[in-house]
């Protein structure tokens, strides 16, 4: 199976210390890497500001962290991740994890990517404390992408609890 | 302490939205609640140790619940991953 930070390191979809006024913009700001990396239509991201407004943040995952994601058939192009750190966090409106100042995105193709690789991936990484602290840390896309390669060993090693 | 082994049959598995529910049932319960799916045992009120069980539709889980509502949180729990009942 492929590995999402492999995919996310190919499209080169990362970006560092962005600016965003609100929870919204931060979607958007992702949302442009993934369509300029053909890897969803726009009405993805369209997708999934509406989700949110309509049932909430079901995407803010953890503390600090959101994972905006919509269905498979709202336009995913080819199974892929973008990931933004912000330089100030917004609110979601989750009050157990707010503010966000990581967002990784993800666009599966179908159901079993979705469940079987994207999910319990990210799961993996924000569930390391050490490896989001580093990600909080890395000031450049090329200090981000050490620690994601870190990370994805440590995980092929099983050295993640 | 009782303990049910069950298909998951929501039409989605458990990924983030319905482990999102997931949580916020356990939550609401005294009950301690655990997971299992295979050999890993999780936490029932660690969103990010459910998602990292990967359960998709026809994953055989084990649900356990401890405390005094249990057979409640059992209930409320069973309904989630098995929206149709028992088939």
């Amino acid at each position: 199976m492929a590995t999402f930070v492999q995919r996310l390191i190919d499209t080169e979809t990362i970006m560092v210390g962005a600016h965003a006024s609100d929870w919204e913009e931060a979607v958007r700001i992702g949302g442009d890497l993934m369509v300029q990396a053909g890897l969803c239509e726009q009405r993805y991201i369209d997708a999934i500001i509406e989700n949110h407004k309509t049932i909430g943040p079901y995407f803010v995952i953890a503390p600090g962290i959101a994972l905006p994601h919509a269905k498979p058939k709202n336009g995913v192009l080819k199974t892929g991740y973008a990931l933004v750190t912000l330089d100030e966090p917004v609110e979601f409106g989750d009050e157990d994890n707010d503010p966000v100042d990581i967002l990784i995105f993800a666009g599966a193709v179908n159901r079993e990517e979705h469940n079987q690789e994207a999910i319990p991936q990210i799961a993996e990484l924000c569930d390391s404390e050490t490896y989001i602290e580093a990600l909080r840390a890395a000031g450049t896309v090329g200090a981000i992408r050490e620690v994601l390669h870190a990370f994805s060993l440590a995980l092929e090693n099983g050295e993640l609890d | 302490m009782i303990q049910k082994n069950l298909s998951v049959l929501n039409e989605e598995g458990l990924h983030t939205r319905p482990a999102n529910e997931f949580v916020r049932i356990v939550k609401g319960f005294e009950a301690v609640v655990t997971l299992t799916k295979g050999e890993r045992e999780v936490p029932g009120k660690s969103l990010l140790k459910i998602m990292k069980l990967g359960i998709v539709t026809g994953d055989e889980v084990t649900i356990t619940c401890d405390g005094s509502d249990e057979e409640a949180a059992m209930e409320a729990l069973v309904r989630l991953v098995q929206p149709g009942g028992t088939a």
